[in-house]
């Protein structure tokens, strides 16, 4: 008897805990996220649930951060930040009911950085840390785009303006003065935003003040910081970039999207009085985000976000071009290579991000709507990009401190080989840091007597053994060059998933020449090379596609740092001269005579002493599906890549596409 | 005495939870690299990024998290996230908060992955019994050996088999994802019908693999039973067959089926891991795996926090239940 009550009571018991969790639980879902804001708020006080939020380290941490940059960060009032802090909370996101869009009316791309599941849906602020390119990068709008494959017959697609490359869009015109300090841009008239409101001088002088004043903890405010001055607004449709120090690139670099290069004005009448490090600009019940394009983000979750267009966008009701054709535009994240050839055969997707090219095979021959860049869709498939890779080095580590030694590796490289094996013939050798865009064509002709002198792409193994003898290197019993014992150390890492099939093929040609390389590919190869942990490693350079000086910069002076310190370039070479000639490019501009006569100085000294090795030509192969649309960017007609994830290439393809029925 | 009982038991759970989240701190700053970085270098290398100052941010972001903080100091301000149920920032995704992020997933996990787990218990734990049954038919005899080979086989194994069979080879059904491309989401038909279509071959992985091993034991301990005085007696009494299956052989083996089901329950988000990559499904695994591969320390804590949680929940759970289930024990013995 006594036993059946004890069974009782423990049960009753247990029933009671069990209830009490499970209701404890339920509590804290609902009570987490709302206690969220208060914490943002670093400093407004939190409204009812005072007693958690208020004292967690995050919320002290945060304020403490938002105070420390800047001395103007702290006087952003915090009590409009509960309101941006709720909005990061409620994903997914919807506004109303979502009608329903044909097929054949929406175009439907996979884009970059996060595979499978989106990171940034509660994200529509360009500037956080935490923003991808998943869709403001179209939203948005650029004062300009710029072509990379601009010819002198060719730069914009039908229905835009340009020339040389550059294609004028919220802004007309854009001009330098005599000494390269001050830049005056004439907005567009009649460009508003999705709010109807105007797009004014008034929005260009916000955003550069506030990249300005938040540095460095916004995208691309250390920039804005280290050159703006300040922006006059001398009236509606004008504003004036003065500039700390002459910089005839500052506009093209920030202003001329082209590939991942550029950054979006931002509405003032929207941000202002937000924290700006904070301000996430999306609460679609509110209307937001406000940005002049066509596209209106009407859902965002993890798996995929919708923007469908706006019909009253400026650019139609101004007569500047027309609609875009298509009524729905659907973001997908990335996702690995099998699954994007997958989707692209089943035409589920139009466009997906680049694609090795043995996948862009399968799908060119199991979907017979699909085509590439190339004119005969054969090798290369692909567009150039702005990457060239090469083999680099810590320069200020012993072996690879010595120029010779440099070279004496330089001549263990067979490029050819190197294309065709690691690359199935699908690109070319380069032997200069720059993408051969044939307005980069003068400055590879400029430099043809300094590589006559010393050719780069001179594979000769008995050179090398030349050079490592002089330097004291014997082979080992094993056929490697070891000095005292110890081997010449030579672990070639890789950024993760860069580099799978052409770094064997680099590895196998340094061993036949005696070196005992191997590659790897940590998770934090990142700091390893900001840090100088390595001997070498395998990279591409984004830097100058209209003129060599964005990727001169790489290698100045002013990103060396000793090794197990981090520096943005992990290059760590410097050479004073050096230096002094690019800070002189720098303010001079491109194309001159005086601009071309420093940069062969400048090249003289950087091929005598080859901080590092170029290998290679990126190309980007990316098939696109035609059954519903055409008037995809390809050789015929180059007026970008089909690269959906460039700011500098979507909004342009999306302003192009036309229905393939009719 | 049972409050006694009660309070030790509360006792263990908490210096549990206390060790696994000590652990759980730990074992990520043992992994090299720094988050902020990592993710920063990571992007520019991707050529997503391209601007100066990013020491300068790496920095700024490193105080912003607290990164720059002594360990201890950083450990004492987890202990204090972890009381709360509040981990904070997301360093991947600031200034989007852990909490929500795991809310969001969380409804998928437990769709595929408790039902599931469900399916192949009632499933197995039948066939297991009816296997180990003298008078069930023959041919559930012969499942013996199938059930043996398929539990053996990893269920991301056999995912990956029936991706390439039904999903390359007779593409039945959807290769990867939760739903269709421009389905939207929401309590309609057409969205539960698609979620329901694609949540199929996950389901059918984990679903067959498990039923295999429920079958195995479940067979075990209804051998034992069967050979019990009070099966014998029951049969000798001329209780139907029925009966005796049910009430007598079938009730005393499920015991231990049953806090063998509490615990798998318990470790649904830890096992939705390779399940959810390998079928790209949103889920609280692959907000895991996201998480590990970008160093989110935050979220890395939220998400293993919350299925220690479980897993110890399930486990008291389990323990204050089974009186329910087996009169005999008694709490003033153990």
């Amino acid at each position: 008897m006594a036993r059946t009550l004890n069974r009782r009571q423990v049960l009753a018991l247990g029933g009671v805990s069990l209830a009490a969790a499970v209701a404890a639980c339920q509590s804290q879902a609902i009570e987490v996220p709302t206690k969220a804001p208060a914490a943002s708020g670093g400093g407004a006080p939190p409204p009812t649930q005072a007693p958690a939020a208020g004292a967690t380290p995050a919320a002290t941490a945060a304020a403490a951060g938002g105070a420390t940059p800047a001395a103007p960060a702290a006087t952003k009032p915090a009590a409009a930040t509960p309101a941006a802090g709720a909005t990061v909370q409620a994903a997914p996101q919807s506004v109303g009911s979502i009608a329903n869009v044909p097929r054949e009316q929406t175009v439907i791309w996979s884009v970059s950085d996060e595979l499978n599941q989106f990171a940034d849906t509660g994200i529509f602020n360009p500037f956080l840390q935490g923003a991808r390119r998943t869709g403001w990068h179209f939203a948005f709008e650029p004062l300009y785009f710029y072509n990379p494959y601009w010819t002198d017959e060719y730069t914009a697609p039908p229905g835009l303006k340009g020339a040389k490359g550059e294609i004028p869009y919220q802004a007309e015109s854009y001009a330098y003065n005599a000494d390269n300090t001050e830049i005056t841009v004439k907005l567009r008239k009649g460009v508003e935003w999705s709010d109807g409101k105007p797009f004014t001088s008034k929005d260009v002088q916000f955003t550069l003040h506030m990249l300005r004043d938040n540095a460095p903890k916004l995208n691309f405010s250390t920039d804005v910081k280290l050159w703006v001055k300040e922006v006059q607004t001398p009236d509606d449709l004008t504003a004036r970039i003065v500039l700390n120090n002459p910089n005839p690139q500052f506009f093209f670099q920030f202003f001329q999207w082209h590939q991942d290069a550029g950054f979006p004005i931002v509405p003032a009448h929207v941000f202002q009085g937000q924290d700006p490090l904070t301000f996430t600009n999306l609460d679609l019940s509110k209307g937001s985000p406000v940005t002049t394009g066509p596209w209106k983000l009407v859902f965002a979750s993890p798996e995929q976000k919708i923007f469908d267009r706006r019909d009253d966008w400026w650019g139609a009701k101004s007569g500047f071009h027309a609609l875009p054709k298509m009524k729905r535009v659907v973001v997908l994240p990335h996702f690995e290579d099998p699954k994007l050839t997958q989707l692209l055969v089943a035409g589920q997707v139009d466009s997906t991000h680049n694609l090795q090219p043995s996948d862009t095979e399968v799908v060119l021959s199991k979907n017979k709507k699909t085509e590439v860049f190339t004119a005969n869709q054969g090798p290369p498939y692909g567009s150039l990009d702005w990457w060239p890779t090469a083999l680099s080095f810590n320069d200020s580590k012993a072996p690879f401190d010595d120029p010779e030694i440099r070279w004496a590796i330089n001549h263990a490289i067979d490029r050819k080989q190197l294309i065709d094996v690691g690359f199935r013939g699908t690109t070319r050798a380069t032997v200069l840091p720059f993408p051969d865009y044939p307005a980069m064509k003068p400055y590879f002709d400029a430099v043809q007597d300094l590589l006559k002198a010393k050719p780069i792409d001179a594979y000769d193994p008995n050179k090398t053994a030349q050079i490592m003898q002089s330097k004291g290197w014997q082979k080992d019993a094993e056929g490697f060059w070891a000095k005292g014992g110890q081997r010449f150390p030579f672990v070639i890492l890789l950024p993760p998933g860069f580099f799978q099939n052409s770094a064997p093929v680099v590895v196998a040609q340094l061993r036949k020449a005696g070196f005992d390389a191997s590659f790897k590919s940590p998770t934090n190869a990142g700091t390893l090379m900001s840090q100088g942990d390595v001997d070498a490693f395998l990279q591409g350079h984004g830097g100058g596609i209209r003129d060599p000086y964005l990727t001169l910069i790489h290698y100045h002076g002013r990103y060396y740092a000793p090794t197990g310190e981090p520096a943005q370039q992990s290059y760590r070479w410097r050479n004073a001269d050096y230096d002094k000639l690019v800070d002189q490019i720098a303010t001079v501009q491109p194309g001159t005579d005086k601009f071309m006569q420093l940069y062969h100085q400048a090249m003289e000294i950087w091929i005598r002493e080859l901080p590092d090795i170029p290998l290679n030509q990126w190309y980007l192969i990316m098939p696109v599906f035609t059954q519903y649309w055409k008037g995809w960017p390809n050789e015929k007609n180059p007026y970008t890549a089909p690269s959906s994830w460039h700011r500098g290439a979507a909004g342009l393809i999306l302003q192009t596409l036309e229905p393939a029925s009719g | 005495m049972q409050l006694h009982y009660l309070f030790r038991r509360l006792g263990q759970f908490l210096v549990v939870l206390w060790g696994a989240a000590t652990l759980n701190f730990l074992l990520p700053r043992l992994a090299p690299g720094n988050p902020v970085r990592e993710r920063l270098t990571n992007a520019m290398a991707q050529g997503g990024l391209l601007q100066e100052g990013i020491e300068d941010m790496v920095r700024a972001y490193n105080r912003e998290f607290g990164l720059d903080q002594p360990l201890y100091v950083q450990y004492l301000s987890y202990l204090g996230h972890a009381f709360r149920l509040d981990f904070g920032y997301s360093i991947a995704q600031y200034p989007r908060r852990v909490a929500p992020m795991i809310w969001e997933a969380l409804p998928w996990t437990i769709a595929l992955l408790v039902s599931a787990t469900l399916i192949a218990f009632a499933l197995g734990t039948l066939l297991g019994a009816l296997m180990a049954w003298p008078r069930a038919p023959r041919w559930i005899k012969w499942l013996a050996g199938p059930s043996i080979a398929v539990s053996s086989i990893p269920y991301f194994l056999l995912g990956l088999v029936l991706v390439y069979l039904l999903g390359v080879v007779f593409p039945i059904f959807p290769l990867s994802g939760g739903y269709d491309v421009g389905t939207m989401p929401g309590l309609t038909p057409r969205f539960i019908l698609d979620a329901l279509r694609h949540s199929l071959l996950p389901a059918l992985s984990l679903v067959v693999v498990a039923t295999g091993a429920w079958a195995l034991h479940m067979r075990g301990m209804m051998v034992t039973t069967e050979g019990e005085d009070y099966t014998t007696y029951a049969e000798a009494k001329g209780l139907t067959d029925r009966r005796i299956f049910y009430h007598y052989a079938l009730r005393n083996a499920i015991l231990p089926q049953v806090t063998a089901l509490a615990l798998s329950l318990g470790h649904v988000v830890s096992g939705a891991v390779i399940v959810e990559k390998i079928f790209g499904y949103p889920g609280v695994g692959s907000l895991l795996f996201q998480a590990i591969s970008g160093l989110d320390y935050f979220l890395i804590y939220g998400i293993v926090f919350m299925t220690v949680l479980s897993i110890t929940f399930a486990t008291i759970a389990i323990d204050l239940v089974y009186p329910l289930l087996d009169p005999r024990i008694a709490y003033r013995r153990t």
